[in-house]
């Protein structure tokens, strides 16, 4: 189903408006690191999900050039492959990637291969308190120290459907927690919330998080775009729901 | 046997795992075959050590309902090895975007008459492997003309 892959390819390629700040699809390859399915286009490996990754950076670029932002702080990271988009993109950005353990374990293992370079040890950062940062490097940290993160510049914080799998009080408190060190967010979620937790599916959630959820959780924040999230392939949907790409900056005082 | 060995061979005997590796046409250049062989490497003791540290973590900040009941199993299936992860089907990490699965069309058959089900998953099978080799999707080939 190459075929399908490389259709997603040229939406990615036609959607970028010459001469802006998002760097063109044709810049981007990621990693064969524990054999992804993929395809290659003039010699670089590209994957399905790297289509989708790839929407959801040109989606925040149309807004903010990457170039001028200090961190991109991502809580619930899961594979760390949005990172390596992004990382690959601008290299130049520091990253802070935040998660449960299990999910940070695959991101910090994946990205030691994918970009070797580039990663600052989980062990080494474990000290609490403020994390001391590398400018330029990936980090990997416990979702816990959200609390300890300051002086991070210019940031941008990203949350891809994980303030989703949580209730609407723990939304309001990481809310708080990163409006503290956030100049702007981008919050890719299904605004009607997900499936509730049932004797047959224990794996829901208690109260699903809807839009107006949000907004009570950044109050210093207005959203400037909102837009049906694209995977390359389809639209993401979520039941009856749908994804949505959001783009919010800070209020001006 | 070694852990990820055992890993890989409890999932593919309930025919979860199918490796890219095996499925696509070697590329042209030997760094692109280099490049191919690349495996994540195991750290179980820098899995131990997140979890420790997470664990004595404030309460708000533990797996919500969404992720409780999951992660015990993703913790199991970490355990037994990375290798090839990317290219697991039915894998629990692919519910943090950890995986590029090959493709699985049809997995979702119902109602399958007593006696055919091992003739149908062999169907499927084949025609998952047809697609991961790069065969189209879409009914435009050469016998297709748009005009």
């Amino acid at each position: 189903m190459e075929d399908l892959l490389r259709t997603g390819y040229l939406l990615c390629t036609h959607l970028v408006p010459e001469n802006s700040s998002i760097v063109p699809i044709s810049r981007l390859a990621v990693s064969r690191a524990g054999s992804p399915y993929g395809f290659e286009v003039d010699g670089r490996f590209l994957t399905q999900s790297a289509l989708a990754y790839y929407l959801r950076y040109a989606f925040v670029a149309s807004h903010l050039d990457l170039d001028h932002v200090d961190t991109i702080v991502e809580l619930g990271s899961g594979g760390g492959k949005q990172v390596e988009v992004l990382k690959r993109l601008h290299p130049k950005v520091t990253f802070v990637l935040l998660d449960l353990p299990a999910q940070l374990y695959v991101a910090e293992r994946y990205l030691h291969v994918a970009l070797p370079r580039d990663v600052v040890p989980y062990r080494a950062m474990r000290e609490p308190g403020p994390p001391s940062l590398i400018p330029g490097k990936i980090h990997f940290l416990s979702n816990a120290r959200i609390a300890d993160l300051a002086d991070t510049g210019r940031t941008l914080f990203w949350n891809a459907a994980s303030f989703g799998e949580m209730e609407p009080d723990v939304v309001e408190q990481y809310g708080a927690d990163a409006s503290r060190f956030s100049d702007w967010l981008f919050l890719h979620q299904c605004f009607d919330g997900k499936e509730r937790n049932s004797a047959e599916d224990l794996g829901g959630v208690l109260d699903p998080v809807r839009f107006a959820h949000y907004v009570r959780a950044f109050p210093d924040f207005r959203m400037l775009d909102k837009r049906p999230a694209h995977t390359g392939l389809a639209y993401l949907r979520e039941g009856d729901g749908r994804y949505h790409d959001t783009f919010w900056a800070r209020r001006a005082p | 046997m070694p852990r990820e060995s055992q890993g890989s061979s409890h999932l593919a005997d309930q025919g979860l795992v199918f490796v890219t590796n095996d499925t696509q046409g070697d590329p042209a250049g030997s760094e692109a075959r280099r490049e191919r062989a690349l495996q994540v490497e195991d750290d179980l003791d820098l899995l131990d050590l997140m979890l420790a540290d997470h664990a004595v973590a404030p309460e708000r900040f533990q797996p919500t309902s969404y992720w409780r009941h999951r992660i015990g199993e993703i913790v199991a299936e970490l355990r037994t090895g990375l290798h090839d992860f990317q290219a697991r089907v039915g894998s629990l990490l692919e519910t943090f975007g950890a995986c590029d699965p090959p493709p699985t069309m049809m997995t979702n058959i119902v109602n399958i008459p007593p006696g055919d089900e091992r003739a149908v998953a062999e169907t499927v099978r084949m025609l998952n492997a047809y697609l991961a080799s790069g065969a189209p999707a879409l009914r435009m080939g050469s016998r297709w003309r748009i005009y």
